[in-house]
């Protein structure tokens, strides 16, 4: 095969993927392509994936073949693909559906395609305690309480088990999703919501009923949720990351649903209620009186018979739920993420207790579609002021980094960018207290802190949602599921900008679809040649890796130049 | 047996004889020949000792028990097997020549041939001397040889040259009738190293021919031009450059320790510093053209002394180190087009001043030979040469050099029957055409892989069947004069490159080209395609440090990017390069005092040649000042 430049796809060695937006066939070709492979980043020219055996066995799993994978490498290339990627693909992709956990009149059973296999299992010092009587050369009877843990040992031999052992039915609820919402407005599922449920879903399959859902932040991941919880019609627990966002999966269910309160109930800090869609916190989930006692709230699992188990947020998901989680595998599950990278590594759990990947849609489509808005980043640099410059300049590092956030020439330019905005919802989020205080107390604008009492943010956050706050200022505690619909900027004055996850939680909230241009504008002060500069060029890096654009501009250019900001 | 002692008379008396039998019964004469054998358990009806027996070479001995060679064919089967054991007709190189001469010939004997010089010269010398066409073609037998033998040896070596390929000895008796006559003659064309008997090897037939290289030689057809081919795989890239760059760039960002004596060797740590930013060279190359990163250094370190962009420096005691001059920094601050030019020129316009064959410059495209004592300039030649490769055209180096060394040797003109050629620092006295020709091969050759490869002025290739092609690119038109100008993007990749908004520069398709411009500014992530490049804060600060500007840089990034470079890229690197300043380091004396009032008392007894720095610590300006200051402080009752 010759070079062919109109395709769009290089397959290098490493089994990276590198995809020219520009090709005619790109859009085709990432379709086929993110089936198989994970997006590992996306600016604006040239976009990254990568194969991985767990990309692959996702693959796998939602019923593609090991050929058209292969098609679309071959097919979309614009050089030869080399021959040991394909043939570690076909050897990836052959090793998925060897092991099998079925169920039949013996119990749970573990079946090997062949007889090395099985010894192989039988002999792994982390899978063999797991086994308990080999039924065949080829089958083994497994406990109900290790089918996690041994799908977990599995994965990490590269035999990932295919459990098709089904489901418990749990406890039944009757509950309808009305063409109207509570307050009578018209409501029906997007496409691609419909599409990721049913993916789920299978028509009540045992090849169905676990998996994540990978969405951008704004897409309506709690809408897939309820309308996977619609389908199967049975008591559900779900976990999520705050209190706010338990209030906010309360309210969707009362407005998207025929379920009435009594049957809603929040597990938290606050309320430990449980009823048949029980919402609790993965904090309180994790919470022990001393470091070697019990996960006491980890009983809510087996408080009732819960016939499904949603995981908001499931990138986040905590080690102690995982363990929880194992035990659990009979229950159907559904995983809810913006990503499936997690900054600890432990893709492979997700995907050994959770379930594979059922639907992943790229962002870019949803924004092309008016699903979600258009951000435009934008790097403030404000000067550091001269009496700070000789403090700064002999201070440590981790000094030197709080008198950079601290600037207090960025309150002028926060005023600026209001003064920019002036119909618009602005979050205002920062990392120190004392800067948040001076910037709201000096605007006259609400600030929500991890100290503001729950009841007080929810009225503030339902104000905010109603139109009747225009800015809100507030710490960290706004980075996770937190919906807040009508934001369309985010000023951001100070943080820590080291984690992937933070940056990209907190455009989250922003990219909700806007009325009008449905362009939302993401802002970042940082002080001029400081370290401040330096950790905002990890977070450019990354904002321009998911594709993003990114404008800096300087704070004496914004008052020549105000188009700049506009 | 010597080739020499045998009486070739009987050799000849025993041939017809030996000719009736079957291959396999020739094979076993000549592997077992000298043999007996047991009567009863050997000969049976079909093998081949009862044909040997039949053909009357073996005979029952006394006993009746027993069977062997018939006395007279002692002598015959020795002749064979030393036939046999010759390698000459299929590997006819010097180790076979060399082996063959050991055989046949004692020292003395071999040594009348040279006049008795060093023996492994002479032997070297004989090689070359009686494997050319000219010893078979200006061949006259002593005055003192018998007429007839002469007359008669001069005749075989005529019908021998005017054969493609050894004779059967049965067909000589066609030019003489009296074999006794034919016999002496063979051996004297033996003795005088004109002929070797040979054996066909699957007939096992013997044969007489000439040096096998002489006959090819002398049958070969007229060289024709290389024929245009199509290269599979393509390579063309100033690598010297390139590396020249790296070695800047690596010694601006921490200059780069030597080891102590090794002649500008550098530390294992620093040349794994320059080796992360070397090009990559594609794996179809041939190492002849694929050199270790540590010679790839080398060449290029020793390139830039010559150049004086970096020099030697002492930095404490044996703590040897490259920095980088002036010159240098100006040359890396250049555009790659420049740079290379700059380089360019010297050759295209480089005129040798006559010195020493030992005096080598950088500029010549080949080193001067001096054939007897006459010096052929090589550099125009060999540029010549390769001005004749048709623009556009690829064609096998292999054809080209030998049609070249063929039909324009420079080497290769009528000169005294005995001269003296030296090449490099090798000395070759008498040589044959072929050995000019084969060295006008290897000139051409080192010539592509020297300085032609290095500057990106061929274009390698590889045809499917692995053989390396050469053609002109435009730097290398440029060089050889056939164009004015040249420019470094080749068409085919030109837009492949893209500067993106996270600071990579991605390569859609390879190109080397570009990789040696951008390379001064970026890291190295990759090779050929993807994300070969990348663009950091502290790449762009090491080519500030080299003098490069923003604008510079910028300029770059725009010439082979296929897309507008990103706005945050280009803000950041104006930013980066805003932020480097210059600071200087000097070794200063310092005094410490004990409290400011000694420091005080310290300041006033010389103010023009103190500073004071802080409360309690001043510095000496003047170091030379030291052991004055030392007395005259303690006459203030300050002890240093």
């Amino acid at each position: 095969m010759q070079f062919r430049p109109e395709n769009p796809l290089i397959v290098q060695g490493d089994q990276t993927i590198l995809v020219e937006v520009a090709s005619p066939r790109y859009a085709d070709a990432r379709d086929a392509l993110i089936r198989f492979a994970e997006l590992v980043k996306a600016p604006e020219h040239v976009h990254t994936y990568r194969i991985s055996p767990l990309s692959i066995w996702n693959a796998c799993a939602s019923g593609m073949g090991v050929q058209e994978m292969l098609g679309t490498l071959t097919d979309y290339a614009k050089y030869p693909v080399p021959l040991h990627v394909l043939h570690e693909i076909r050897d990836y992709a052959s090793r998925f559906g060897r092991v099998k956990l079925m169920r039949d009149e013996r119990g749970l059973v573990l079946s090997a395609s062949d007889v090395p296999i099985a010894e192989e299992i039988a002999r792994n010092k982390h899978s063999a305690p797991l086994l308990r009587a080999r039924l065949s050369a080829t089958e083994f009877d497994i406990s109900p309480h290790s089918r996690g843990e041994l799908k977990q040992a599995l994965i990490r031999m590269g035999y990932p088990a295919e459990d098709l052992a089904g489901y418990v039915e749990g406890e039944a609820l009757k509950f309808g999703v009305p063409q109207r919402t509570s307050e009578g407005l018209p409501f029906t599922l997007r496409g691609y919501q419909v599409q990721a449920a049913n993916a789920f879903h299978a028509e009540g399959s045992a090849r169905g009923g676990s998996g994540v859902i990978v969405l951008p932040c704004g897409a309506g991941k709690t809408i897939v949720g309820i309308e996977c919880m619609a389908r199967l019609q049975c008591s559900t627990l779900i976990l999520t990351t705050s209190t706010t966002a338990i209030r906010q999966w309360i309210e969707e269910l009362l407005d998207k649903t025929t379920l009435r309160s009594d049957e809603i109930a929040e597990y938290s800090g606050a309320t430990k209620q449980i009823r048949p869609v029980t919402i609790a916190t993965y904090q309180i989930m994790t919470t022990r009186e001393r470091k070697d006692a019990e996960f006491r709230h980890m009983a809510l699992f087996d408080e009732r018979n819960w016939g499904l188990i949603i995981y908001d947020e499931v990138h986040l998901l905590p080690a102690p739920v995982f363990r929880a989680t194992a035990s659990l595998q009979a229950r159907r599950r559904l995983g809810l993420t913006a990503t499936l990278v997690r900054e600890d590594g432990r893709e492979d759990d997700v995907f050994a207790l959770i379930g594979p990947k059922k639907a992943d849609v790229p962002w870019k489509v949803l924004e092309n579609q008016g699903w979600i808005a258009t951000a435009a980043c934008t790097e403030v640099r404000v000067p550091l002021p001269a009496d700070l410059r000789l403090p700064y300049a002999i201070a440590d590092t981790r000094d030197k980094h709080r008198i950079a956030a601290e600037n207090p020439l960025k309150a002028a330019v926060v005023r600026q960018i209001l003064e920019r905005h002036p119909d618009e919802q602005v979050l205002i989020i920062g990392m120190y207290l004392d800067q948040l205080k001076q910037v709201a107390g000096g605007e006259g604008l609400h600030l929500l802190t991890g100290g503001t009492p729950q009841w007080e943010r929810d009225e503030v956050y339902a104000e905010f949602r109603a139109g009747r706050i225009r800015v809100l200022a507030c710490s960290k505690i706004a980075n996770f599921a937190v919906d807040l619909p009508d934001a369309a900027v985010a000023i951001q004055i100070s943080g820590t900008f080291g984690s992937r996850q933070e940056e990209a939680q907190r455009l989250g909230r922003i990219l909700r679809p806007k009325s009008g241009n449905n362009q939302a504008h993401f802002y970042t002060v940082v002080t001029r040649d400081t370290v401040e500069q330096d950790f905002a060029l990890k977070r450019q890096l990354f904002l321009c890796e998911q594709g993003y654009a990114y404008s800096i501009v300087d704070v004496e250019e914004q008052v020549g130049r105000p188009v700049l900001l506009g | 047996m010597r080739n020499l002692d045998l009486d070739w008379t009987e050799f000849l008396d025993a041939l017809p004889v030996y000719k009736r039998l079957s291959v396999q019964a020739r094979e076993a004469f000549i592997v077992n020949g000298s043999q007996t054998y047991a009567v009863a358990a050997e000969i049976t009806a079909r093998s081949t000792l009862d044909e040997l027996v039949q053909n009357g070479m073996y005979a029952t001995t006394a006993g009746g028990r027993h069977v062997a060679l018939v006395p007279r064919y002692h002598a015959f089967v020795k002749a064979m097997r030393a036939m046999h054991r010759s390698r000459i007709d299929t590997a006819a190189n010097a180790e076979a020549f060399d082996r063959y001469v050991a055989d046949n010939f004692t020292r003395d004997e071999w040594s009348s041939f040279y006049g008795g010089g060093y023996w492994a010269q002479s032997r070297q010398g004989l090689y070359s001397k009686m494997t050319a066409v000219t010893w078979v073609e200006k061949f006259e037998p002593f005055p003192r040889d018998p007429p007839d033998e002469s007359a008669m040896l001069k005749k075989l070596v005529k019908h021998l040259m005017d054969t493609p390929e050894a004779v059967a000895f049965e067909e000589l008796y066609e030019l003489c009738s009296d074999r006794a006559l034919l016999a002496r003659s063979i051996r004297m064309g033996i003795r005088y190293v004109l002929f070797y008997p040979m054996l066909r090897r699957k007939t096992l037939d013997p044969v007489l021919g000439l040096w096998p290289k002489i006959s090819q030689r002398l049958h070969r057809q007229a060289a024709k031009p290389p024929q245009p081919v199509m290269p599979v795989h393509t390579f063309c890239a100033p690598i010297l450059i390139d590396e020249m760059a790296a070695v800047l760039t690596a010694c601006i960002a921490e200059p780069l320790r030597i080891l102590a004596g090794s002649g500008g060797a550098l530390y294992a740590k620093s040349e794994k510093q320059v080796a992360a930013r070397l090009m990559h060279i594609p794996e179809w190359l041939p190492e002849l053209l694929r050199k270790p990163d540590g010679e790839r250094i080398r060449q290029a370190v020793g390139m830039l002394q010559e150049l004086k962009m970096i020099e030697q420096e002492d930095k404490q005691g044996s703590d040897y180190r490259f920095e980088v001059t002036q010159i240098g920094r100006a040359w890396l601050g250049m555009p790659a087009k420049v740079r290379l030019k700059g380089l360019l020129d010297r050759v295209r316009n480089f005129k040798r001043q006559q010195r020493g064959w030992y005096d080598r410059q950088w500029e010549e495209l080949a080193h001067p030979i001096y054939v007897g004592g006459d010096a052929i300039n090589t550099h125009k030649p060999v540029g010549e040469a390769f001005a004749r490769i048709p623009a556009g055209q690829a064609l096998r180096l292999e054809d080209f050099v030998t049609y070249e060394s063929r039909v324009h040797n420079p080497l290769a003109v009528e000169r005294e029957p005995r001269f003296r050629v030296t090449i490099g620092y090798t000395h070759i006295e008498e040589p044959t055409y072929e050995d000019l020709e084969q060295h006008w091969a290897a000139v051409l050759k080192q010539a592509f892989e020297y300085k032609l490869v290095p500057f990106g002025a061929v274009e390698v290739g590889s045809t499917k069947d692995g053989k390396l092609t050469v053609a002109l690119s435009e730097v290398g038109r440029y060089l050889l004069g056939l164009a004015d100008d040249f420019s470094l993007q080749r068409a085919d990749v030109a837009g492949a490159i893209v500067v993106q908004p996270n600071f990579d520069i991605v390569f859609m398709a390879p190109s080397t080209l570009a990789e040696a411009e951008l390379s001064s500014f970026t890291e190295r992530h990759g090779k050929h395609v993807g994300a070969v490049l990348k663009i950091t804060r502290q790449s762009v600060w090491a080519a500030a440090a080299a003098g490069i500007t923003a604008d510079n840089v910028l300029r770059a990034l725009q010439t082979h990017s296929s897309v507008p470079i990103p706005a945050n890229v280009e803000r950041e690197i104006r930013g980066w390069m805003g932020r480097c300043r210059r600071a200087s380091i000097r070794p200063a004396m310092l005094i410490h005092c004990p409290d400011a009032e000694t420091a005080s008392r310290v300041l006033a007894v010389e103010r023009t040649r103190l500073t004071r720095l802080s409360d309690t610590v001043l510095e000496l300006n003047d170091p030379s000042y030291r052991t004055k200051l030392v007395k005259r402080l303690r006459e203030i009752g300050v002890f240093v």
